[in-house]
């Protein structure tokens, strides 16, 4: 209980800075009103405008602010809708949700095994092969595999539809890039955690009592190599959304990354801002959760903090 | 889990043989990663068209191979500009970008990281906070929201790859500055009342040298991909200027019928990346065995 406590207060006071940083970053310097209203504007509408969403306020007062209204579930107004930005990404973030479930089940299907084999073939050409197609993976811009795979399987051969959200079938293409990403960083670190615990005593003296290879390495080896695992998945939250912004943007999948992006273009900054403190909130909440379950797989973790 | 037990059996027994590690230096990727850099600096040398000097009687012409000829290896786009020509200007921004982009978040996070670690108490506290929230922050959010209220520039953008940076660095040299202050030979130099500033720049900083260099060069490939995505939204380097990242977003409307656009940027950033991986996790291996077998990034 004390493990869980200190988490949560451990967390909560990281999304409070990074709410800050981010309000701070995406103020200091700039001038979004004059982006907004274009350079032909009068001098006088500009303050008026600033003085309306509080921007001539001191920093620190309006770094409060918005820590305040967040607190409160509010995430301002969006400047282009006219509504509030939290029913707006309402409204997307399932279909961002979606997209990246499947890609972290993939990428936890496919990666682990890839990790696993890897392990058992250190320093093979297998291992080496299998790592190379996992930092391919990592290393190939994502909205570049995504256009490869429209034209490929799109516009080509035609298999798989590219494009809007509806149905099942139009997961597959999007879902598949994205999930290279989590492939790659969960295939490496599965080989290097089940490289570590293969060489343990433990595993050593199962083989010795004449258990099968396929138990040892399954039941024994896995699950001690799979902690450092869950932690990464929970890392991945925050590159699967950076990820996703621009596979959604080619595919036109009306998720919060095309979203943020069509606001960009409308100098919609309050729906910006608002899309990334709800990044950092869901980014924050999910390493909460992996603490808490990290805490309950590895009783030494529990004990130590209590 | 589905590893096959036939060859899981044989896998646990060979072990022990397989165990030696034979591992690559990082020459093979970062020479020829120095080489793309290096002949996109000297691009002007080139006897090449402009990266902008348009042929509209040349247009959307394929590579060679592919029914192009030797005025244009590369093919040309939309507008008839040499894709060959722009493909290494492209990469010369791009390289740029990465470079001053990688400098900044340097800067930034070795001193982050380094003061942490050595000073401890209220600096580390601090600092261990600002990265945890920094991570927190998705990139590519964070970074069209300072692009949104800030508008697009070359400083702006490569202020956003450092900001974006510059935790990697400042959370890994924290944990090396922290072993390194309990050395034997740190201690000693305190003892002998050797200011902090002096023990940090003479003694702490050439002992995590070889980390700064292979975080240096795992985030060129970083940078180099953080820009092309940035351009590819609309967000980066804009027209006239080319980079990679641009290329591939005007080349988007093209890519049914000229594929070429699109593969050559593409492929481009994808090697540079894989090139920069590669030789960070070569380089890591050499200079620390220990911290190989645990690579995790």
């Amino acid at each position: 209980m004390i493990h869980v406590l200190s988490k949560l207060g451990s967390a909560a006071v990281t999304f409070v800075i990074a709410v800050s940083l981010a309000v701070v970053l995406s103020s200091v310097g700039g001038d979004p009103v004059a982006n907004l209203l274009g350079p032909l504007a009068p001098k006088e509408q500009v303050e008026a405008e600033r003085a309306a969403l509080g921007l001539d306020r001191p920093l620190p007062v309006q770094v409060i602010s918005t820590l305040g209204d967040v607190a409160r579930g509010d995430l301002g107004t969006s400047l282009r809708y006219e509504q509030p930005c939290w029913d707006i990404i309402k409204s997307r973030f399932p279909q961002s949700l979606k997209l990246m479930v499947f890609a972290l089940l993939l990428g936890i299907l496919v990666g682990v095994p890839l990790g696993v084999i890897a392990a058992l073939r250190e320093n093979t050409i297998v291992d080496r092969l299998v790592m190379t197609i996992a930092l391919t993976g990592q290393s190939f811009p994502l909205y570049w595999l995504s256009m490869m795979a429209v034209l490929l399987f799109s516009l080509k051969l035609g298999w798989l539809p590219a494009g809007r959200a509806d149905g099942w079938s139009h997961i597959v293409l999007p879902g598949v890039v994205l999930s290279l990403l989590p492939i790659g960083r969960i295939a490496r670190l599965t080989r290097a955690s089940m490289s570590r615990v293969l060489d343990e005593d433990y595993i050593l003296a199962a083989r010795a009592r004449g258990l099968s290879a396929t138990r040892t390495v399954g039941i024994h080896a896995l699950r001690n190599a799979a902690l450092p695992v869950v932690t990464i998945i929970g890392l991945q939250a925050g590159g699967l959304l950076s990820g996703a912004v621009t596979v959604e943007v080619v595919f036109a999948w009306p998720g919060l990354g095309s979203l943020a992006v069509d606001a960009v273009s409308f100098r919609d900054f309050k729906l910006v801002q608002a899309i990334v403190i709800f990044g950092a909130f869901i980014f924050v909440t999910i390493n909460f959760a992996v603490d808490v379950l990290y805490g309950i797989l590895d009783p030494r973790i529990r004990l130590r903090s209590a | 889990m589905t590893a096959p037990s036939g060859a899981a059996a044989r896998g646990v027994e060979r072990r022990p043989v397989a165990r030696r590690r034979r591992r690559m230096g990082a020459a093979p990727f970062l020479v020829p990663l120095a080489l793309i850099g290096l002949v996109s600096f000297i691009a002007p040398l080139f006897p090449l068209k402009g990266p902008n000097e348009q042929d509209l009687t040349a247009i959307l012409l394929p590579p060679i191979g592919f029914g192009g000829d030797w005025a244009h290896p590369l093919g040309t786009d939309q507008l008839g500009r040499d894709m060959l020509a722009r493909m290494i200007h492209g990469g010369r921004l791009s390289f740029q970008i990465a470079i001053a982009g990688v400098v900044c978040a340097g800067l930034i996070g070795a001193t982050a990281g380094i003061a942490a670690g050595y000073l401890r108490g209220w600096v580390d506290v601090v600092v261990t906070r600002l990265i945890d929230a920094q991570l927190a922050l998705p990139f590519l959010l964070l970074a069209i929201a300072i692009i949104a209220t800030r508008g697009q520039s070359l400083p702006v953008l490569i202020g956003v790859l450092a900001i974006a940076g510059w935790a990697q660095y400042a959370r890994v040299l924290r944990a090396d500055s922290l072993a390194l202050r309990e050395r034997p030979f740190v201690t000693g130099l305190r003892a002998t009342g050797m200011s902090s500033p002096r023990i940090i720049l003479f003694h702490v900083l050439p002992n995590v040298a070889p980390t700064l260099v292979v975080i240096a060069t795992l985030e060129v490939g970083t940078m180099i991909i953080g820009e092309g995505a940035l351009s590819f939204l609309g967000l980066g380097v804009t027209a006239p200027s080319v980079s990679w990242g641009l290329m591939l977003a005007e080349g988007r409307n093209y890519l049914q019928e000229a594929w070429w656009l699109v593969v050559f940027p593409g492929v481009a950033i994808g090697v540079v990346g894989l090139l920069a991986n590669l030789g960070g996790d070569a380089l890591r291996s050499r200079y620390d065995p220990r911290k190989a077998i645990r690579s995790t990034s």
